[in-house]
């Protein structure tokens, strides 16, 4: 599974609708039911399940979908040359 | 793996490693294949005897689908057993709560209806806390306070709390909320006060409802400004926060139930119970993490208040009570008192027949018999328990199924009263099939964690101890205690008046614009619009003569709450029309609302004009503010899909005035500099 696909995956788990499909461009206010708790939830399942730190209001500051998932990308990567 | 194809379809997914049969399922589900992922995903949570969390939400997810709404609530609720994983619980919540509603009340053993008055958010734990309780079998309709807004609702015999008419309050307010500093020089006082006040709300409630309220005790924050030496300086906080929940267990009388998250956050340790991080961004008291374990604590106790507690325990006896086999091993040769083993045995009896002194009826069910069964309670010097601890005793080569429907009925309670113990996963799995109506404590290998295990199970929760007599001692020893803290409550303009507010008010300024900004583009709840303007179209705003713009920053005695409210309207042909007024959600409730409409009548005569008007438009969100130009005296002019348009008289009825908060005006700076600045650029 993609980190792309992970990350859709959790937002459909955390809110029940497996029709949510994210492109690069979408905003948050683009997906019904995509508020700020859903927000912080989504921040919480992406430190816990993918280890990947958002520290302070980093979650907020994302302009799109598209960033977040860039942002994931990297530090997973980063983390994987770490180890090697 | 490949993709199944009509041959793999026919794979038995029980050859499968139950990963493999995992994505198996998970790619027949992408293809519309639901019911044979359905078996294959089943096939893989026999093999548990409590699957695990995420087969459970798939299961649940599959069934939602088929349109099975009790299969999915089924698995939903599982969740709450296999693991204590936030991110998963709010999913199975979700499932859960929709699954509930289109079962209606009918489906659920009790339905109730419950207010939650916070101090802070709770609108991510309140769906954790129904899935807990529909695991219990109770249907929750939850009324949530808005943040921080619990002082109100009690007080306000018109509030929202009283219409809901719920059943059972909860108070859940933490300990920030009390501002008890690090250290209070009158302590006794302070804490004198604190009781009254919450005795005062407890009897507001009980006047005005016929409800159970439960009250979260308050935690001891995991900073100790003073060190140890706190632990015996008088006055220090974490002296005056143990004496408030001492004395509050004092008056809590039938009609209170106390949930002891001081004691929760000591479970799970409190660095684990608070993160600041939630804290600051989100408001949360609780950690995510702690979310789902002070969930299930709470939902146990609503349970026992609505008399769902269980009644009687069912004992297994070889290595359940005593480590070996009574009719291999023989007296001497089980294992009771000597070694390590022998006294997690000894530890667990003594703490089954402290459940048993208060009041939890034991039982015997054991494959054995009954002779051998019988001796080591006649015969062994280190047995705790006493045959005459039992109300019955069991001891056959029936299966268990049978022997537990057999107590259940010489007892005459229903299976859903009993709580099998067995240390034999076998036959913990075959109660669990064949009678769901029972619960099962999933013993682990290790006798020595048994007891935790065992207290780790809530659902024996009592609601009271005492004999009938002395309960009504209590009773009228606490009705007495409860007013005279009456005395002491405050009525809501007192509590307004006590935060001495201030506001500051002033048109946009480049200082100011960015944080209207922000909340133009993330207010949800109260907002009469939701118009979400860009910083430029703000700008633009500024610069119109015929715009009416202002910011409200209030702050109190408490604390400063920075800028949280908004108000844009344009000016013409005598009328004031309201595009846009927003207030952050954490000042709802202070009357900052009344401020802002007075501030905005004095605009409008300022520039002469006679009338003001707004409109509102309805979102998921923003029903709080629904009435709100109504309860203000504007004039309903129409309505068209919800969107309603108001007007107000300003000639007529004269200017809206607020006398509770203060207020200071100052003029957009900010706009002079930014001339300025742009004449320096040029």
């Amino acid at each position: 599974m993609t980190v792309e696909q992970r990350l859709q995956q959790m937002l459909r788990e955390l809110l029940d609708d497996d029709t949510v499909e994210l492109g690069d461009d979408t905003v948050a206010q683009d997906v019904p039911g995509w508020d700020s708790y859903v927000h912080i939830n989504l921040m919480y399942r992406i430190e816990q399940e993918l280890g990947v730190p958002l520290p302070g209001n980093k979650i907020f500051e994302f302009k799109n979908f598209g960033e977040l998932k860039r942002y994931v990308i990297e530090h997973l990567s980063a983390r994987r040359t770490e180890l090697s | 793996m490949s993709e199944p194809t009509k041959s793999e379809g026919e794979i038995s997914c029980k050859e499968l490693s139950a990963e493999e049969a995992v994505q198996f399922a998970d790619r027949l589900v992408e293809k519309g294949e639901v019911g044979q992922a359905i078996e294959c995903y089943l096939s893989v949570a026999d093999r548990y005897e409590l699957p695990p969390a995420d087969i459970c939400l798939r299961l649940a997810r599959c069934y939602m689908r088929l349109d099975d709404p009790a299969a999915a609530l089924d698995w939903a609720t599982r969740v709450v057993d296999a693991g204590q994983d936030y991110g998963v619980w709010q999913a199975a919540a979700l499932i859960a709560t929709k699954a509930a509603r289109r079962l209606g009340s009918a489906h659920f053993r009790q339905a109730r209806k419950l207010a939650v008055l916070s101090s802070f958010t709770t609108e991510s734990w309140v769906p954790l806390l129904q899935l807990a309780a529909l695991r219990l079998g109770i249907l929750l309709d939850v009324y949530q306070c808005a943040y921080g807004q619990y002082r109100q609702e009690v007080l306000n015999p018109e509030s929202s709390l009283y219409k809901f008419a719920p059943e059972m309050v909860l108070i859940a307010v933490d300990t920030r909320d009390l501002g008890i500093p690090d250290f209070v020089q009158d302590s006794v006082a302070v804490v004198d006060q604190e009781v009254e006040r919450w005795g005062g709300y407890w009897q507001r409630i009980l006047e005005e409802l016929s409800a159970t309220i439960l009250q979260f005790t308050f935690v001891v924050p995991e900073t100790a400004p003073f060190g140890h030496f706190g632990a015996k300086l008088q006055g220090s906080r974490q002296r005056v926060i143990q004496a408030l929940n001492l004395r509050l267990g004092e008056l809590a009388g039938p009609k209170v139930a106390l949930i002891d998250c001081e004691r929760l956050a000591s479970l799970v340790g409190k660095l684990r119970w608070y993160s600041p991080r939630y804290w600051h961004l989100a408001k949360m008291a609780v950690s995510p993490e702690a979310q789902p374990l002070l969930a299930r604590h709470t939902a146990a106790v609503i349970a026992a208040q609505l008399g769902l507690s269980r009644k009687c325990l069912v004992l297994d006896l070889d290595n359940t009570l005593w480590g070996g086999v009574i009719g291999e091993d023989g007296l001497s040769g089980i294992r009771l008192g000597q070694g390590p083993e022998g006294e997690a045995f000894v530890e667990f009896q003594e703490y089954l027949r402290s459940l048993k002194e208060r009041g939890i009826l034991l039982a015997v069910c054991s494959k054995n018999n009954e002779a051998d069964a019988r001796e080591p309670f006649e015969k062994h010097p280190e047995m705790r328990l006493r045959l005459s601890d039992f109300v019955m005793f069991v001891a056959n080569w029936k299966p268990k199924a049978e022997n537990l429907r057999e107590i259940a009925r010489e007892l005459n309670i229903g299976l859903d009263s009993l709580v099998f113990v067995d240390d034999s996963p076998a036959e913990r799995r075959a109660v669990r099939k064949l009678l769901p109506e029972v619960d099962v404590v999933p013993l682990p290998e290790d006798p020595c964690f048994y007891v935790r295990a065992l207290s780790d199970y809530l659902l024996f929760e009592p609601v009271s101890f005492t004999q009938e007599d002395s309960r009504r001692t209590e009773l009228y020893r606490a009705r007495a205690q409860l007013s005279a803290a009456r005395r002491g409550a405050e009525s809501l303009e007192e509590f307004y008046a006590s935060l001495r507010m201030k506001a500051t008010i002033g048109p946009f300024d480049d200082f100011h614009l960015p944080r209207v900004a922000q909340l133009v583009g993330k207010t949800n709840q109260f907002n009469l619009t939701t118009r979400r303007h860009s910083l430029a179209q703000l700008e633009a705003f500024a610069q119109d003569p015929n715009c009416v713009h202002f910011y409200v920053r209030l702050r109190d005695c408490f604390a400063d709450h920075g800028l949280v409210g908004v108000m844009i309207a344009f000016a013409k042909d005598g009328v004031l029309d309201i595009d846009t007024w927003l207030m952050s959600c954490r000042v709802i409730g202070r009357t900052v609302e009344a401020t802002m409409l007075a501030e905005l009548c004095r605009c409008a005569v300022e520039r002469g004009c006679h009338t003001i008007t707004g409109t509102y438009i309805p979102t998921s969100k923003n029903g709080i503010v629904r009435d709100i130009y109504a309860q203000f005296g504007f004039e309903l002019i129409s309505e068209t899909q919800g969107t309603t348009r108001w007007r107000y008289d300003l000639a007529g009825r004269g200017p809206i005035e607020n006398r509770f908060i203060e207020v200071e005006h100052v003029f957009g700076a900010g706009n002079d500099s930014r001339a300025a600045s742009t004449a320096n650029a040029a």
